[in-house]
């Protein structure tokens, strides 16, 4: 009997060290989870901020609801897209109006960067620069990386990015690779601690700390203004996320002519419409009198001499500010998403009609 | 200071030259037996130099060789320190020593010996053990018994408490504070010494706690690392109680080696400053670290020759028991007035601190990064810890629910009160 509980013990360390070590697996049973009662996830749910500090009073429940666009014509448009965790995880073709085929890349990401030989000149290219307005000045810092995340020439997808060989693994990390993955900490808390079950041992934690030391997780914003969770760095710190920190006039000129490099490059390539649509930060819309915004959005909607058309989202969004965001999460809700969709359908819409008619 | 797997090739090195040491050790006699001994000891402090020592006295000798407008000859090394590699190394070179002293015997199975060297509990932080009392014990035949598993676990839990409830959340004023040494008061710092005298007790003696909890469950017996040492009434009573596996480990194996007190005064003022300067170093390759260990030294220099006085003059009064609790706060002064160093990045952050503390005014302003009643709650911490630390040491004596109860209130206390901020233990850097 000692010696099969010992083995027992052994078997369940072994295989949650096993499990936890492995990507693909904590990804699967994480999944797995999602949809079951008692194993099912304890942050998951509410939102990435009050997965991140577990307070009672802001949990909210938070999903994505969000509508197939009506096609009116053909599928005619072949849709381009780069984006962040706005849009890159939410959205598919099918959400598009006329999108014959829809190309995401997640910025700087290189496992989604894209290479083609052409383009479909048999349907209207159309490219989407989407950003959040805390990326806006770190992305478009980097013109080279924002270049090289669609090649189109034949020399360009002969030599497509290959995972295997551009991953610059030495052989002493390959070694090492199986047996230590190096987000084994958080993929074991997950896979051991990340259940319902939990929860109100965490949000008691949280609640102590909070109200009792005034102590939240570093990432974490408290508006109780607004009962509201921002991300910190959009609210606060000496960086460029942050939506009070003031830009210069040399920084902001040198975003622009980013911009229009940017639409040059991509328009030599063949594309028929270039668009550019800045998301704004939640504290911008919601509560920016948190401190002195820097109006970042509303400079670049003004700016004439900018060559790509603006899906300008941010004065729809003002005048019910506080409709479109989720309040415990660093993302718009499945409102605001709709809204930025229904916007940018019309767009497609016209496009889309255009290409029938030059047909 | 990291882990990373193929440094276990260090481990596996010196642990294959010592085990054949012992055995050619035990084989030998005369000059042959001492060049084995000190063939072994190259090795080991080979290692340390290499991994610890060089970039430290690259940078010193290119200093230097700059002063003189010369470049240095020497290549410079990127080298991570590998994690754990001084306490290893040490308990390495005391199984080859006890051997060349026939303390003890060569052990002939690899298995055993490796085990010695890498028995995890201790692996990383000690304590630094001695064959004699380690190496029998994996040659003895070990069954579950539930009564060492209570104060095994208990001490394990108390262990936990330690780091992630005191030491974790005493080490957010502490940080801040030394990180902000132009900003901060002379009270402000006077708490944050004080407080980190705390945080590494909390943070090594818990880790102690754990590493002799966990082999205890397995029916092993570690020597004891820690024995409050904070309550010593001098500074080398506070050697007696702090860090004892090291200080032992000093004082069996270079203090006596080098004479020890049976020399003339100066010699033995000489011998002690050494070995304390030397233990510094062990700490780390910095010179806050061997100033540190030379402030203890001098410390104990001035104890020795204060005793003599007291002694020659028959002035028993300063040991009358009314003496015990001043005596016990100068101690705990001298020992912070130390830690200043420890702590610091650099000799002269550290003079700055000193500089401000005996500046300091009541009426300072405290900003430690604490809110609300989080300074309240340190202190409340530290009071517990001093009045109950020894708790695990009476579980035997209890009944099963009073082992079940505490265990629950420790561990459930560590999870609501503790700090994750994933900060590692001090003392792995060493």
């Amino acid at each position: 009997m000692r010696k099969f509980i010992s083995s027992l013990i052994i078997a369940i360390c072994l295989v949650t060290y096993y499990c936890s070590n492995s990507a693909k697996i904590t990804e699967k049973y994480t999944d797995y989870r999602e949809k079951r009662m008692l194993l099912g996830s304890d942050k998951i749910g509410f939102g990435g901020l009050y997965g991140m500090c577990y307070l009672t009073d802001y949990r909210y429940p938070f999903s994505y609801d969000i509508k197939a666009a009506n096609d009116t014509l053909e599928k005619n448009i072949n849709l381009y897209l780069f984006s962040d965790s706005y849009l890159y995880y939410r959205v598919t073709s099918k959400h598009f109006c006329n999108t014959n085929k829809l190309y995401k890349m997640k910025w700087f990401e290189t496992e989604t960067f894209l290479a083609q030989e052409t383009l479909d000149t048999t349907k209207k290219n159309v490219l989407v620069f989407e950003m959040t307005e805390r990326y806006v000045r770190i992305l478009l810092d980097n013109f080279d990386g924002a270049a090289n995340m669609l090649s189109i020439g034949k020399k360009a997808a002969e030599a497509a990015p290959n995972n295997e060989n551009t991953n610059s693994y030495n052989l002493l990390e390959k070694l090492q690779s199986p047996l230590i993955n190096p987000n084994i900490n958080s993929n074991l808390e997950l896979n051991l601690f990340d259940y319902k079950i939990f929860r109100p041992l965490k949000e008691l934690k949280a609640n102590l700390n909070y109200y009792v030391f005034n102590r939240l997780n570093d990432e974490v914003f408290v508006d109780t203004a607004y009962k509201q969770l921002y991300y910190k760095p959009t609210v606060s710190g000496e960086q460029k996320m942050n939506a009070f920190y003031p830009i210069d006039l040399a920084e902001f000129n040198i975003i622009c002519t980013t911009i229009n490099k940017l639409y040059d490059l991509y328009q030599s390539k063949g594309f028929d419409e270039i668009y550019l649509a800045i998301i704004p930060n939640p504290v911008t819309v919601v509560n920016p009198n948190l401190g002195n915004y820097n109006n970042l959005i509303p400079t670049i909607n003004k700016v004439d001499t900018l060559r790509m058309k603006i899906i300008d989202i941010y004065s729809i969004f003002k005048q019910h500010p506080s409709a479109y965001y989720a309040k415990s999460d660093s993302h718009w809700n499945s409102d605001g998403l709709q809204l930025w969709l229904d916007e940018f359908n019309k767009r497609l819409k016209v496009i889309s009609k255009q290409n029938c008619t030059t047909l | 200071m990291s882990f990373i797997p193929i440094y276990l090739l260090i481990l596996g090195f010196t642990i294959v030259i010592d085990f054949y040491s012992g055995i050619l050790l035990e084989g030998s006699k005369g000059r042959v037996r001492k060049s084995y001994l000190i063939l072994s000891l190259i090795a080991n402090i080979g290692v340390l130099a290499v991994f610890k020592y060089y970039n430290f006295l690259f940078e010193n000798i290119s200093s230097i060789l700059f002063s003189f407008n010369l470049n240095n000859p020497l290549p410079a090394l990127k080298i991570i320190l590998p994690i754990g590699l001084s306490f290893h190394t040490f308990q390495a070179m005391s199984y080859t020593i006890e051997v060349y002293r026939g303390h003890q015997k060569a052990e002939r199975n690899f298995g055993i010996y490796a085990l010695y060297v890498m028995f995890y509990p201790q692996l990383v932080a000690g304590p630094i053990e001695r064959p004699q009392n380690l190496i029998h014990q994996f040659k003895e035949e070990h069954f579950f018994d539930f009564e060492r598993f209570k104060s095994g676990f208990t001490q394990m839990a108390f262990g936990l408490f330690k780091k992630v409830v005191i030491a974790d959340r005493l080490s957010m004023a502490v940080d801040y504070s030394y990180a902000n040494i132009s900003t901060q008061s002379g009270l402000s710092l006077i708490i944050a010494t004080t407080f980190y005298a705390f945080q590494i007790y909390c943070d090594f003696s818990g880790y102690s706690d754990m590493a002799i909890g966990a082999a205890r469950i397995m029916g092993f017996k570690l020597m004891d690392n820690f024995n409050m040492p904070y309550f010593s009434k001098s500074v080398s009573e506070f050697w007696k109680r702090w860090h004892i596996s090291l200080s032992t480990w000093f004082k069996d194996y270079l203090y006596i080696s080098i004479g020890g007190n049976r020399v003339k005064v100066p010699r033995w003022i000489f011998n002690i400053l050494l070995v304390f300067t030397i233990s510094g170093l062990w700490h780390g390759a910095n010179w806050t670290f061997i100033l540190w260990g030379a402030i203890h030294g001098m410390f104990l220099v001035f104890a020795m020759l204060k005793n003599s006085i007291i002694d020659k003059l028959k002035l028993s009064v300063f040991k009358h028991r009314y003496f015990l609790i001043p005596n016990m706060l100068i101690t705990f002064a001298l020992v912070c007035f130390a830690w200043v160093f420890f702590r610091a990045t650099s000799i002269s952050d550290g003079l700055e601190v000193i500089k401000k503390m005996f500046q300091f005014s009541i009426t300072d302003n405290i900003s430690l990064y604490f809110f609300r009643y989080e300074l309240l709650f340190c202190f409340l911490l530290i009071a517990l810890l001093m009045i109950k630390e020894r708790l695990w040491l009476h579980i035997n004596t209890q009944n099963n629910s009073y082992f079940y109860v505490i265990n629950f209130i420790i561990l459930f206390s560590s999870y609501l009160f503790g700090v994750f901020n994933q900060k590692q233990f001090i003392y792995f850097q060493f």
